[in-house]
């Protein structure tokens, strides 16, 4: 029997078409699946890091900010729509080890790492009980200074005006760099290895006149020693292998990010126009852990024997040529300073030694005068300035004149940008106070801390130093006002930053922390030099405290005691004093007694 | 049915069977692009993760190194790293260090292997591992031409395989930053 019929077939077929076409389907479907699971499982991987890495950061936050935290935080779980993490925070000696395991769809990672309190000090020596700017300084009647005076710019002082030390006044600076290279697009590390242990860069003056200082964008590696700093002539497109003017680089005003940073000369050589120089800087013996890095431009072409050059000893004469130039400015003296109506030398109590500065009285007390001119003053000892008789009117001098003399150098600062800066930054490292903060008749503690406002200390109030405060706005201490360091500064110092104006009112008082070597520190960065607003105003009676005004005016009023005052400009009012204290010389600024917690170097770890 | 329905009816079974085979090999293909894929991106994950992971836990980025009798040095396709040394507990010995290398095998450079030499108290394992076999192409780029100053490694991974008449390529790509400089 023959079956005739086809009925059927389209169906057979369409259904074997659609079976192929479906297992084809089916496979593309898997092959976008897996591609897309496999991808959301990288990206899962890394989200597990991130939370991971997350509990390590809150447990570190939560250590810094005790009182939101509470005391004692031992971790926590904390969950996101995403995953959690769980962390836990052991006690470890004096440090807490944290254990932070992040976990993701189906993904763990554990990390693990040691918080350790971050104490770091910086030294700052401050040599002289006042310290001036090229803003110079202003003595009213009978205010004095019981310690030495070094002034960048002029002093000019009223009837009854004295100091019992010497006094310096350097040569005037002029307001604008003469030379410099600013652009930094590289940076070259020194003094790391024996092939780079010195560097040189080539300028040339745009006037005849005294180098009174240079600055340097820079940074350092570790605990760097004390660099030199030459000027030297030019030989045949390299340094000359003996110097003009000396200088030296201090490791302590450099930080670990980079800033400018001035170096003075120990004499300031007359430079001519047009004839090229470079500034040599030698670091005696390199280390691999600790040297500097210099900002460069290595992106500009230096004309053949200029530019930037480095060397295994600059005496040595053999240089290398690296790209461009380093990064530097150079300033020029050129302006005139004097002192005048000045008492130099006097007793403690402006009482004069009567012109009897033997030298027995010499080699303890000096009271000696160096600046451009001096006039009517009283100088107990010797004098030191340029031409005689004109730039010595009207001033008697006890034992012996020198005219003829160069002017003293500027003196740098004691204190860099970048280390403000980085004191900024610890103070910053927890959770910030948002707006004005007043202590009005309590007792506080406080510190480390960052304040976005002002800080008012009222009445009677008690303020206790546990770390570095930085106050975006004014600080204004009021009459009876205590501020005092925690002990556990030891005999370390600490400082309260602003970047607004401190006005100190009568009666405020000051401790360190009750160690010898242990002082507050008042610093501000605010530029006014308007003596009706100055950038540091102090009223009566405030004492054991050093001010700083790194760009603005400090005023003190009658009465007012400081133990160190340093301001690009100063005015002392009547009867106005600073006693200088020898410690002073070698303060050690600290974060504080317990510093911040941050991850201790070199315990990340993942655990596998 | 007449000679010309059967020819017909013939031309139309070879035309049906000649797509169903056409169809048949295209999905053997796809499979095997599918399986090559999936092979290909879970490898380089997890090379990717391992690289990655190292970076962070690293001190720092070391210029030249011997491990285990091989002289290695740093460059755009072999990154050397001091990892600090852990003992059996996990705990960080401080001031040890091992020293690890991250390499193509020179002999088959699509071979991309790690080699480690603990230091003496270290529970690291020493010796050369296989990471990935089907590399194209790595690149370290680093944050500073100064190898002890690097605190930051661009990774840049490109896998590639062979899947019948097609290449599959994954190019992974990451900046880490080192945690413990």
């Amino acid at each position: 029997m023959i079956i005739k019929s086809n009925k059927g077939q389209t169906l057979l077929i369409a259904v074997i078409f659609l079976a192929v076409t479906f297992m084809l389907g089916s496979s593309l479907f898997a092959y976008v699946m897996s591609n897309q699971i496999v991808s959301q499982r990288a990206y899962n991987t890394q989200r597990t890091y991130n939370i991971a890495e997350a509990g390590i950061h809150k447990a570190v936050w939560c250590l810094n900010n005790s009182d939101i935290c509470g005391s004692g935080y031992s971790g926590e779980t904390t969950d996101f729509s995403t995953g959690q993490f769980t962390t836990t925070v052991t006690s470890v000696g004096q440090d807490y080890v944290v254990t932070s395991i992040g976990s993701s769809s189906n993904i763990e990672k554990t990390i693990k790492v040691t918080i350790t309190q971050n104490v770091t000090t910086a030294d700052a020596s401050f040599f002289y009980g006042v310290q001036v700017g090229d803003g110079g300084l202003t003595m009213d009647n009978n205010s004095y200074v019981d310690g030495n005076i070094y002034s960048n710019g002029s002093i000019d002082a009223g009837s009854g005006a004295y100091v019992t030390g010497d006094v310096y006044v350097a040569g005037g600076t002029a307001l604008t760099a003469d030379q410099e290279h600013t652009t930094q697009n590289a940076e070259f590390s020194f003094g790391r290895y024996d092939s780079d242990e010195d560097i040189a860069q080539s300028f040339t003056p745009g006037v005849t006149e005294v180098i009174n200082y240079i600055s340097l964008y820079i940074k350092k590696v570790g605990n760097a020693a004390n660099a030199t700093v030459y000027i030297t002539e030019d030989n045949g497109g390299e340094p000359a292998t003996s110097s003009l003017a000396q200088g030296t680089l201090q490791a302590n005003l450099i930080t670990t990010s980079f800033g400018w940073v001035d170096v003075s000369f120990t004499s300031n050589p007359e430079l001519t126009l047009g004839t090229q120089y470079w500034i040599v800087i030698d670091v005696g013996t390199p280390k691999s852990s600790k040297y500097y890095i210099i900002g460069q431009d290595d992106q500009i072409i230096a004309p053949a024997g200029t530019g930037a050059r480095y060397s295994s000893d600059w005496l040595s004469g053999n240089w290398s040529t690296t790209d461009g130039h380093f990064n530097f400015k150079t300033w020029m003296g050129g302006l005139d300073t004097h002192i005048d109506g000045l008492l130099v030398g006097a007793n403690p109590d402006g009482t004069r030694i009567g012109h009897n500065c033997d030298d027995a009285h010499y080699a303890i007390h000096h009271g000696d005068a160096h600046a451009h001119t001096i006039t009517n003053s009283d100088i107990e000892c010797d004098a030191f300035y340029d031409v005689d008789p004109i730039d010595i009117a009207g001033t008697t001098v006890g034992r012996n004149s020198h005219p003829n003399s160069d002017d003293p150098p500027p003196e740098v600062m004691p204190i860099s940008l970048q280390q403000i800066q980085e004191w900024k930054d610890t103070a910053a490292a927890v959770e910030p106070h948002n707006g004005d903060y007043t202590i009005d008749g309590t007792q506080e503690e406080l510190g480390p801390l960052k304040i976005t406002g002002n800080l008012t200390i009222a009445n009677s109030a008690q303020l206790t130093l546990t770390g570095t405060l930085w106050v975006e706005g004014n600080i204004e201490m009021s009459n009876n006002a205590i501020i005092s360091l925690d002990p556990g500064y030891g005999n370390n110092s600490g400082l309260i930053i602003t970047d607004g104006k401190i006005t100190v009112y009568n009666n405020c008082t000051f401790f360190g922390s009750g160690d010898e070597g242990s002082y507050i520190m008042f610093l501000s960065t605010n530029n006014s030099i308007d003596s009706g607003s100055p950038a540091i105003h102090v009223n009566n009676n405030a004492e054991t405290v050093i001010f700083y005004a790194s760009d603005g005016m400090i005023k003190v009023d009658n009465n007012a005691i400081l133990k160190e005052a340093t301001g690009y400009k100063m005015h002392l009012n009547n009867n106005a004093s600073v006693v200088y204290e020898s410690g002073l010389a070698s303060a050690s600024f600290s974060d504080g007694p317990g510093g911040i917690w941050v991850i201790e170097n070199l315990t990340w770890q993942e655990i596998e | 049915m007449s000679l010309s329905e059967m020819l017909v009816t013939i031309l139309i079974l070879v035309i049906i069977i000649s797509l169903l085979i056409g169809m048949y090999f295209t999905y053997i293909g796809a499979f095997k692009i599918q399986m090559a894929y999936n092979e290909l991106n879970s490898n380089s994950i997890i090379a990717f993760d391992k690289i990655t992971s190292r970076i962070k836990g690293a001190a720092r980025v070391a210029e030249q190194a011997t491990i285990n009798s091989i002289e290695y040095t740093t460059d755009y396709d072999t990154l050397i790293l001091e990892l600090p040394s852990i003992d059996e507990d996990q705990n960080i010995i401080f001031g040890a260090y091992d020293y690890f290398v991250i390499y193509r095998d020179p002999a088959d450079n699509t071979l991309l292997k790690f080699d480690i030499e603990p230091d003496t108290g270290s529970s690291r394992q020493s010796g050369a591992r296989l990471v990935s076999e089907y590399v194209d192409e790595i690149i370290f780029n680093f944050n500073n031409i100064d190898y002890t100053a690097v605190n930051k490694i661009e990774t840049i991974l490109v896998t590639k395989q062979d899947a019948g008449r097609t290449e599959q390529v994954i190019i992974m790509q990451n900046t880490t930053k080192i945690r413990n400089k």
